[in-house]
């Protein structure tokens, strides 16, 4: 592969006396859309809390773009350009869908403390970024509904807000953590139309954890397989798919 | 044979601080509520054998006084929670709104009872305020020869006691054991049948009522005032947090800590470095500081998965916010 | 029988203050979820400061060797402290700058360590390094340990006519307050705000939307304690004494009060709350000072009010009187919103500057 958009080496993280992830390495090819499966408790959540700063590996390396980025903080990953959703969506309650949105485009200038009471100096940006996000409601047909609080959104709408951060912000690499969990199949059908939508049109790369694998494996374009923390098997869905090793791990094992 | 002073001082106020910290530890294990109101169960516990004794103008029995102490002191805590704590836990409030709600309970109890002490003390023509209650315990009794101070033998009987109750109750009994599912262990809680909101409720009872035995060995020790508990209340914070806020048997160790800075640390300062006496309430709120940031206590949330990397960080401040990296 | 020019002389000056705070701690638990239990620490901060500041200067200034705290200081500031009149403005003016620095850095310190123990122990975190500092301060002599310092010199004390001098520090209190609002409101109404709002909501989302949310709590702190440390420095030149007592729990509560009645998230409400208190208070010493044989002070219903209030409003109404408004930046013009509220603001501060034009032609030209 050259030039994978993300390389994980080796990668290994203990919680007390439990191995979470062991030796793990993977790679994600840059414009794909990369999936990664496994019997509950395997260890992806984990994976994913290594990649994003939450975690820092006991050993082993992450690298993107060919930087490393294991040990560094959630923050600053974003703004390298990965994005991340969680399993369940972690919106701002309180505030309005639009201010949700608002908030995941990175480095506005009128974020910084000395800027903000210096109107001239943000409001352009400000614009322009409220434009985009009408336009991506628009999209969304949620329109009228830039007013409301995020906590009386519909599951779905929610959803759709969380998958609008990686767009609006930017990001190269998206990570999804389980995006279809608590949604009718249609409307997980119709998120993965979308995320392929986004992969063709912007280059974006996706990785993406899933148990609804029937509705996974027809979209993406490679697999790993975690059991128990390790790798367990890796190839395109058919291969994985016919692999005995991931069949006994699913029906005998967690 | 002479026991020093501070030697002395040092054990009874370890006695004190465990009636008025275990509770503390008790009550937040087991509603998740830093109550900032326990001063006043202290405060009231002290102020019950005093209104009695001055009011009825008699000598009080010890056993008398406990037993309306610990009833008071239970009944306020009870009512704490029917009024103040249970309304907002249902309407799931976050831990800052229960912290400030036992805010308001905690002033509006205080001024209530400086509000009554005013009242009572121009009907019975006594002071009421800096004063002890007249217990019929003498202050010192001969034994075997040797003058000792009865109540602090009294004080250590009674912290003794309460304290081994506590725990044979926490133990082994059901109604016990059952506080510590709730506390320990909610949903399994649940699903084995206990009562939650009754349990609760003992649990709020036990502890106003061993905190106000606090105050009741407080006002055979020192003179009681509306402020007692609120002199005392963050000393009794910091032996709970040293038990992390939920280990009974480490607050009695935060408790010993506490006691013996304020009475052997603080004179060794006093008379090797000229620190003064009144210093010491400094060296506890330290010691309740340090250890909130060295161990935070249960609960806490522990925060955010961040890690500081000093040198970066400065130089990010100095460029003038552009976001990171 | 009610002078309504003098009870507003003596209520306004406490009434800013007390609003300057509500606005400081309304920044950081309404925006940014930071519950501070311990604001009272740095406006203990600002005022020591600003006593200490401006007492030395003047001391040093007249060639005085005496220590501040000394009786000798105390009756020579008495004799000193009407003379120049640019010596007091300047004084009051570098007094106060160095509370709102001194108080800040404290405040930004303090975030650090704090960070470890998430957002519900912040408060008490606090709260007991203030009362440390308190203790400190009354064992601490270069201050004046617990009898504090006396004699600090008004910043209108060379103005012969009495009236006229709380006129003028009114007018100026007012001033710090409306600029303190009007900053506070543009911080608020900005994608700064906006991004405050999101560490209160969820700290751990926010950091992964790149915000950096240790240095924004830091930095919003500093701010913050900064403000709280200039409402300290006014009420040390306005008492014209500050003793470490005068700086406890009571006092942050009290503050507390007046934001959760307010309105949480509300800056006019933190104002509202204040307005609220300090009259509550203003009367209730009104009424111990005209009723002399009452059966219960008055002080003490207040307490006991203010208590049933708090716990009552945070069960059945917690977002207070006045409710939190969205983020007002301009991004709803995108969605066909008019930015009538924008205009209203600047229209009432040019109101307002109005009304300030002409008090001042009033007492200059007028007298």
């Amino acid at each position: 592969m050259m030039n994978p958009i993300l390389e994980v080496r080796g990668v290994s993280k203990r919680f007390g006396g439990v191995e979470a992830l062991k030796d793990v390495s993977l790679k994600v090819k840059r414009g794909s859309i990369t999936g990664l499966i496994g019997p509950n408790g395997s260890g992806k959540s984990t994976l994913f809390n290594v990649i994003t700063g939450f975690y820092k590996p006991d050993s082993g390396s992450v690298y993107f773009e060919g930087k490393r980025i294991d040990g560094l903080n959630p923050n600053e990953i974003y703004n390298m350009g990965i994005a991340r959703t969680f399993q369940i969506p972690r919106l701002f309650g309180s505030l309005t869908t639009l201010e949700n949105m608002m908030l995941s485009p990175k480095g506005q200038r009128g974020e910084s403390l000395l800027r903000a009471p210096l109107r001239k100096t943000w409001i352009n940006e400000e614009l322009q970024i409220a434009d985009e996000v009408k336009n991506l409601l628009k999209e969304f047909d949620m329109d009228d509904l830039y007013k409301m609080p995020t906590s009386s959104l519909s599951g779905g709408h929610v959803k759709m807000v969380e998958t609008s951060k990686g767009i609006l912000g930017r990001a190269k690499l998206i990570l999804l953590d389980e995006p279809t969990a608590g949604v009718h199949y249609a409307v997980g059908r119709g998120l993965f139309e979308y995320i392929s939508y986004l992969r063709k049109t912007f280059n974006l790369t996706f990785f993406i954890i899933e148990h609804r694998i029937d509705l996974l494996f027809d979209y993406v374009d490679y697999v790993y397989v975690l059991h128990m923390g390790r790798l367990l098997s890796q190839g395109t869905p058919e291969e994985v798919a016919s692999d005995p090793k991931v069949i006994e791990a699913y029906i005998g094992g967690a | 044979m002479e026991i020093p002073r501070e030697l002395v001082n040092t054990i009874w106020y370890m006695c004190l601080y465990s009636l008025m910290a275990t509770p503390l530890t008790l009550s937040y294990r087991t509603s998740r509520v830093l109550n900032f109101a326990h001063g006043i169960y202290i405060t009231v516990g002290a102020y019950v054998p005093v209104l009695i004794s001055r009011g009825l103008n008699i000598s009080l029995s010890p056993v008398i006084a406990i037993l309306a102490s610990f009833s008071v002191g239970a009944i306020l805590a009870m009512v704490s929670h029917l009024l103040v704590f249970s309304p907002l836990i249902r309407r799931r409030a976050t831990p800052v709104t229960l912290m400030i709600a036992s805010m308001g309970l905690w002033i509006f109890t205080k001024y209530a009872l400086y509000a009554i002490i005013s009242v009572l003390q121009k009907a019975w023509m006594t002071p009421l305020t800096y004063t002890n209650p007249n217990i019929d315990v003498p202050y010192s009794i001969l034994f075997m020869g040797v003058d000792i101070n009865a109540r602090f033998i009294l004080t250590i009987l009674l912290a003794a006691l309460v304290l081994t109750s506590l725990a044979l109750f926490l133990t082994k009994t059901k109604t016990g054991m059952a506080i510590r599912a709730i506390a320990d262990n909610p949903e399994l809680a649940q699903l084995t049948g206990i009562s939650r909101e009754k349990t609760l409720l003992i649990t709020w009872a036990i502890s106003g009522g061993i905190a106000a035995l606090g105050g009741f060995a407080w006002s055979i020790f020192a003179y009681v005032s509306p402020e007692t508990g609120d002199n005392l209340i963050l000393q009794v914070f910091a032996c709970s947090v040293i038990g992390g806020l939920i280990s009974l048997p480490i607050t009695l160790i935060g408790a010993a800590i506490i006691s013996s800075t304020e009475n052997l640390l603080i004179v060794f300062l006093n008379r090797y470095f000229g620190v003064e006496l009144s210093f010491r309430p400094f060296l506890s709120f330290l010691i309740l500081l340090l250890t909130i940031l060295i161990r935070p206590p249960a609960g806490a949330g522990g925060g955010l998965p961040y890690r500081y990397r000093f040198p970066r960080h400065i130089f990010r401040f100095l460029r003038r916010g552009e976001g990171n990296v | 029988m009610f002078d309504l020019a003098s009870f507003l002389i003596s209520w306004l000056p406490i009434f800013s203050i007390y609003a300057i705070l509500a606005l400081c701690l309304n920044m950081e638990i309404g925006y940014t979820g930071m519950a501070n239990f311990g604001l009272v620490a740095f406006y203990g901060i600002g005022a020591f400061v600003a006593g200490y500041t401006s007492m030395t200067i003047f001391l040093s200034f007249y060639g005085y060797d005496y220590p501040i705290y000394s009786l000798d200081a105390i009756i020579t500031m008495g004799k000193i402290a009407g003379r120049d009149p640019w010596l007091n403005i300047s004084v009051f003016i570098l007094a106060l700058a160095l509370a709102f620095l001194v108080a800040g850095l404290a405040g930004y310190l303090v975030s650090f360590p704090t960070l470890r123990v998430g957002p519900a122990f912040l408060g008490i975190t606090i709260l007991s390094f203030g009362e440390m500092l308190r203790v400190f301060m009354k064992h601490f002599q270069p201050t004046g340990g617990s009898y504090g310092l006396l004699g600090i010199p008004h910043p209108f004390a060379w103005v012969p006519d009495p009236t006229t001098k709380n006129i003028l520090f009114v007018i100026v209190t007012l001033a710090i307050l409306v600029s303190v609002f009007i900053y506070f409101e543009l911080l608020a109404n900005s994608p700064y705000g906006r991004v405050l709002k999101s560490v209160r909501e969820d700290e751990v989302a926010s950091l992964c939307l790149g915000k950096p949310v240790p240095r924004i709590k830091a930095e919003l702190l500093f701010v913050a304690s900064g403000v709280s440390g200039v409402a300290g420095a006014l009420y040390a030149f306005y008492l014209g004494s500050v003793t470490p007592d005068m700086f406890v729990t009571a006092v942050t509560f009290e503050v507390w009060s007046m934001v959760i009645l307010g309105g949480r998230g509300n800056n006019l409400g933190a104002i509202l709350g204040a307005s609220i208190f300090s009259l509550l208070n203003r009367v209730t010493s009104i009424l111990n000072f005209i009723f002399l044989d009452l059966p219960i002070d008055p002080n003490y219903i207040r307490w006991m009010i203010t208590g049933v209030l708090i716990v009552i409003v945070l069960i059945y109404k917690p977002k207070g009187i006045l409710a939190e408004k969205p983020v007002k930046t301009d991004a709803w013009r995108m969605f066909g919103e008019v930015q009538r509220d924008w205009d209203r603001i600047i229209s009432v501060i040019q109101r307002a500057s109005e009304y300030f034009k002409r008090a001042l032609y009033w007492l200059i030209g007028g007298k």
